[in-house]
């Protein structure tokens, strides 16, 4: 009698495996699938408009992948390890403001005034590159953290940091924008164009490469998805899943730094309401990239491919003449869709 | 009558337990400190307004502290507030009594179907409101056209502005609702259902509780009253528009974590909330009088959550 | 090798908020020595081996390795010093790799930076080879069998070259031919002289492998046998179980009504769990489930009560066939349930006594409006509070402060108020002290002398025999023998030799 029941349950089990094998191929078929939403939106975009193929606006399409690719990069491993950080866009505004106000106070040190006009920034630029880069940094690891240590719920923490930052943007700036017209040469990075591709997705694409390879081929990666994946076996392996909570955080928080100096360079400006909305933006591309809200599944490939398909996707809504308020509504439905495409998966698997 | 009583007997136990005694010395506190730097704070007029502007945030706060106890996050009820809002506005024609009906229809509805998206989808609360904030919101801009809509209708700015025996309206409803809302969660089983749910939702399934429907109807009531304070505010400012909501999740978070609900749900009373949207708009009120600027008030806000999570968590978990 | 065994443990004494878990309990191990622990659940088994791998401090007594004092105080120092485990329930990574999870945090590398998923994967293989499975070392652990975790985890055990090697009750879900694979495995361990702790439930072959087996019963250990004392299974049963069971026999008068069941399950089956189980439970009755972990009782058991989803057969209330899907199903039909884990499943610990007791009852307990009468709560609450004797300073007091008897008490106390007709118990004095232990069975037995079905599921055989009627006995997801209170067969060292056979 028992020999009987323990040979079905392994019949079972051995058609379980075969059954799974196949979600192999199914998986394969989903690594697949972004590509293909990829061309058909090219060939969407062509017929929509004229232009769509003319370098202008490809490059057009790029300068904004970069932007919030960046951010999906940084996104991506805060949500791998099982938490969220909503304060990304905010921080894009804080940062380089907060940078531009702290090389003023130094260069007052030394008797330049970096503005003129009150509004337009003159020099300083190397400072003020420096301190966003340094500011979104701090700003991040602040958020890891308040996570961490205090035990925050992320929502929490990068909501009421989301908050906190706008306010504190606002109050640094006065609410006025701040130009760069005049400083020479800190348009590059949002305009330069080389050899017909923009500078800043050249940086998007290296930014990219590195993640990938650090994720996918160093410990340090592993670490990362150990500790979304299973904090306690992570913990019981000697990995230190609190230090590398914080860590992702203050990588997005550098990522956060790097995407606003390129949409204030290509701007040519700063002020306190840009790049609203955007952690919404970064969460949608991570989540459509493949990568689950239960920590320590999912690629940076597909998130890099899932901000692109975002680009062309807001690019192609523009050209049609709609109105940007559908973007949100968009990205909301991307979010929910996405998420309960995950959860059919996760039901199927947990069947078997 | 002898259940009114009995009812009657075990309010000074509520007042009396620590949480809500804890609220009543730091109110206390906050308006002495106020007083002194801001000498007109308790003139009538000043406080008037500022209790309108509490209730306003206050009954947001109400719906969100109910989602609160079952356990879940609601942070689409700033977006809930304006889509209502928008979608009754478009209704001014047939009449401001009409338009607001719809309101509060819709904000139900939208209450609705977060709470069965989340309940029947399986998605976690925090994601599924995430993604309606994105999505109501978008749709109020696309329902405006971006553009704002303008009040000279009477039932509006009653609401927003007007008073009875100089008791501002929004005050009114705001205690009203909230008192109401008391006496559901303490004294009925539906009330006492929710606190079970979030206190531990697997014993309260296994203990025949119906969780699914608890928390539709918890999201419901969110939606429901963040849509009653949208015409209200609308009053105030005279003019619906698309993003009227915008940050109201936050204040309504801060203010239900002030007034002492748990953040994993089943602790908390509507009591403390009250209490603690007073302290609240009392915080605010000295800020701008004392010549902050509003964006300062913003940050102190945002931190304020911060903080405000930090210690009550903390002490209420000891 | 010089006299001093590997390992010894001296007076090693651990205590638990309310439980003596290990009584100045002495232990050794020598070099390719494989020695087993048995004893029943709670003996002590799980917190000695526990200790030894680190996971916690012993409140008195001395560890040795080689004869040198050594301190263990978390599994990090247990892996230097050479001591591996291999846990009951497998902690791996479930979206990373076999090859991954092997090597968490101790990666190799090639070129400094970058992993050498080749060598890994090489050597993935090897292990694997040694212990006899073919696991494909890309696969990811989520989409292995539970057995294959099991391999995995002992594979990351051993690459760690330890010099002990504990397996903690890993064959509970083994199949006979994997066992045999895992005693081949320990064979080969033990010529390359590694110790091995052994944990196991399966006597008879525990008999064969082990060099030395060391019996504990309440924390103490009882007896050992070295492998020319040719021990048998009776014997080793025996003191295991030690004199106690004589003791209980005395208990109420034996009322029930056979005419009628109360409830009957017939053909009830759930693939992977359990198969084809047909019983009847009367009126009057205490019926009794008894067998090993993993036998399928709990699922049975969670079945009945709509926790978990039948695949196959009915379940009849009083001769009407029922649908239950969920734990409202079932109370709506007179079940009611105590599960093994009343802090996660029947009780709400930041509400108050009251509430816990009232809350599966108050669509009974209200008026038109659906509100409550605080006084008919109240007095119902203390109601059971006085006649299950729960000790509480008062009915508002939070569930999280009262003792494990009294929080089961509460959890009992809801289902009465109910007034439910079958009550379906699994482990009733887990945790819970010997004084409580006996209030509680006198609470079983008055409520079956008033006339409601009880289904009682324990792994203490003493406790089934004090207060059942009848015992079923499961294995491997079916009744395998039924034991009348009336028989001779009434006793624990048969059951036993049934459950362990």
């Amino acid at each position: 009698m028992n020999l009987d029941s323990k040979n079905s349950i392994s019949q079972l089990l051995s058609s379980v495996r075969e059954i799974t094998k196949e979600n192999k191929f199914l998986d394969l078929i989903k690594k697949n699938i972004i590509v293909l939403i990829l061309i058909f939106l090219l060939v969407l975009g062509t017929l929509t408009s004229g232009t769509f193929l003319s370098l202008y606006n490809l490059q057009n399409i790029a300068i904004n992948v970069s932007i919030f690719g960046i951010l999906a990069i940084g996104q991506t491993l805060v949500l791998l390890t099982k938490q969220i950080d909503l304060s990304v866009g905010a921080n894009m505004a804080f940062s380089l403001i907060a940078a531009i106000k702290i090389t003023q106070i130094l260069m007052s040190q030394f008797g330049v005034n970096i503005i003129q006009e009150a509004n337009y920034v003159n020099s300083g630029m190397l400072t003020i590159i420096v301190f966003t880069i340094v500011v979104s940094n701090l700003i991040g690891l602040l958020n890891g953290i308040i996570t961490v240590k205090a035990k925050v719920p992320p929502l929490i923490t990068t909501l009421g940091m989301l908050y906190a930052l706008r306010g504190f943007a606002y109050v640094l700036s006065k609410g006025h924008p701040l130009y760069f017209t005049y400083l020479q040469g800190f348009n590059w990075l949002g305009t330069k164009i080389l050899f017909n591709v923009p500078v800043c997705f050249l940086f998007y694409l290296v930014i990219g490469i590195v993640g990938i390879l650090i994720l996918k081929y160093t410990k340090i990666g592993t670490k990362i998805y150990a500790t979304g994946g299973n904090e306690k076996a992570a913990i019981y392996s000697g990995i230190n899943s609190d230090l590398w909570r914080i860590i992702v955080y203050g990588v997005s928080g550098f990522c956060a730094g790097f995407a606003t100096l390129i949409y204030s360079s290509r701007l040519e400006s700063v002020e306190v309401a840009q790049a609203t909305g955007y952690e919404f933006i970064s969460v949608a591309i991570v989540v459509i990239g493949g990568t689950t809200l239960e920590g320590g599944r999912g690629r940076l490939f597909g998130t890099f491919l899932a901000a692109i398909i975002l680009g062309v996707v807001i690019n192609i809504i523009t050209l049609m003449g709609l109105i940007v308020w559908y973007q949100n509504i968009i990205i909301g439905i991307i979010i929910i869709s996405a998420v309960f495409a995950y959860i059919k998966g996760i039901r199927v698997k947990k069947r078997t | 009558m002898r259940n009114l009583k009995n009812i009657l007997r075990s309010l000074p136990n509520i007042v009396l337990s620590n949480n809500v005694f804890i609220l009543f010395i730091i109110l206390i506190f906050i308006l002495l400190i106020g007083k002194i730097f801001v000498p007109h704070i308790f003139k009538i007029i000043n406080v008037l307004n500022v209790l309108r502007i509490v209730s306003i945030i206050g009954l947001v706060a109400i719906g969100e502290t109910i989602v609160l106890l079952t356990g879940e996050f609601d942070i689409s009820v700033g977006s809930i507030m304006s889509l209502s809002l928008v979608i009754g506005g478009s209704f001014l024609g047939f009449g401001s009594i009409p338009a607001l009906l719809i309101t509060y229809l819709t904000g139900l509805t939208l209450g609705v179907i977060n709470g069965i998206a989340i309940t029947k989808g399986k998605v976690r609360s925090l994601i599924m409101t995430l993604g309606t904030l994105s999505i109501y919101g978008g749709l109020a801009s696309i329902v405006t056209r971006g553009k704002a809509i303008y009040l000279y209708g009477l039932p509006y700015l009653w609401l927003g502005r007007g008073s009875i025996f100089r008791i501002p309206i929004p005050v009114l409803i705001f205690f009203g609702i909230s008192l109401i809302c008391f006496f559901f969660l303490k004294f009925t089983s539906t009330g006492r259902y929710i606190y079970y749910t979030g206190a531990n939702e697997v014993a309260a399934w296994y203990s025949g509780v119906r969780i699914d429907n608890i928390k539709i109807l918890a999201f419901s009531l969110s939606g429901l009253f963040a849509a009653m304070a949208g015409p209200m505010f609308a009053g105030q400012t005279q003019r619906i528009t698309p993003i009227q909501g915008v940050g109201f999740e936050l204040s309504a978070f801060a203010i239900a974590f002030l007034g002492g609900i748990d953040l994993w749900g089943g602790k908390g009373s509507v009591i403390g909330v009250i209490i603690g949207a007073i302290i609240y708009g009392f915080l605010l009120n000295i800020l701008a009088l004392s010549g902050v600027g509003t964006y300062i008030e913003q940050v102190l806000k945002g931190l304020l959550l911060i903080v405000i999570v930090i210690i009550f968590q903390n002490i209420i978990r000891k | 090798m010089n006299n001093e065994p590997l390992l010894k443990l001296v007076e090693i004494s651990k205590t638990f908020p309310g439980v003596k878990a290990l009584r100045e309990v002495d232990f050794s191990v020598n070099y390719g020595e494989v020695v087993s622990v048995v004893g029943q659940n709670g003996a002590g088994k799980s917190t000695l081996v526990n200790i030894i791998g680190g996971i916690y401090t012993p409140d008195n007594g001395n560890i040795f390795i080689n004869g040198q004092k050594v301190r263990i105080s978390n599994p990090g120092i247990a892996e230097k010093l050479g001591i591996g485990m291999v846990h009951q329930e497998p902690t791996l990574v479930p979206m990373m790799t076999v090859s991954a999870n092997l090597f968490l945090n101790k990666e190799h590398l090639k070129n400094i930076f970058f992993l050498n998923f080749e060598k890994m994967k090489e050597e993935s293989n090897k292990i694997l080879d040694v212990l006899g499975f073919n696991i494909n070392p890309e696969t990811l652990v989520e989409n292995l069998s539970l057995v294959e975790r099991g391999v995995v985890e002992t594979a990351k055990a051993m690459l760690l070259n330890p010099r002990i090697l504990i397996f903690d009750e890993v064959t509970a879900t083994l199949g006979i031919s994997e066992v045999e694979r895992l005693f081949k495995l320990i064979q080969e361990l033990k010529s390359k002289g590694i110790a091995i702790i052994f944990i196991s439930h399966r006597l008879q072959e525990t008999i064969q492998i082990s060099d030395r087996i060391v019996v504990l019963r309440d924390g103490k250990k009882v007896g050992e046998f070295n492998r020319k004392d040719k021990v048998s299974l009776k014997g080793i049963i025996n003191l295991m179980i030690g004199e106690k069971v004589e003791e209980r026999k005395e208990r109420a008068k034996e009322i029930y009504i056979y005419d009628e069941p109360i409830l009957t399950v017939k053909n009830l089956s759930k693939i992977g769990y359990f198969k084809d189980i047909n019983f009847n439970l009367y009126k009057g009755e205490i019926l009794g489930f008894a067998g090993l972990k993993g036998a399928g009782i709990t699922e049975l058991l969670k079945t009945l009560y709509g926790t978990l989803i039948k695949d196959f057969g009915d379940v009849y209330l009083k001769n009407k066939k029922v649908i239950i899907q969920k734990p409202r199903d079932a109370i709506k039909n007179g079940i009611g349930m105590i599960t093994n884990d009343r802090q996660k499943e029947g009780l709400a610990l930041i509400r108050s006594i009251e509430e816990n007791i009232t809350i599966s009852s108050l669509d009974y307990l209200t008026n038109m409006f659906n509100f409550l009468k605080p006084n008919i709560l109240r007095r119902s609450a203390e109601r059971y509070i006085s006649t299950l004797d729960i000790k509480t300073t008062s009915l508002k007091q939070e569930a999280l402060y009262l003792s494990g008897g009294n929080q089961q008490k509460v959890v009992l106390a809801k289902l009465l108020l109910r007034g439910l007709d079958v009550i379906i118990v699994d482990e009733p004095t887990k945790g819970i002290d010997v004084k409580t232990k006996v209030v509680m069975h006198n609470l079983l037995i008055e409520l079956k002398e008033k006339g409601k079905g009880i289904i009682v599921a324990s792994p203490e055989i003493p406790e089934l025999l004090s207060i059942c009627d009848r015992i079923l006995i499961v294995a491997s997801g079916r009744i395998v023998k039924e034991v009348k209170r009336s028989t001779n067969l009434f006793n624990e060292s048969n059951i036993l030799e049934t459950m362990y056979s």
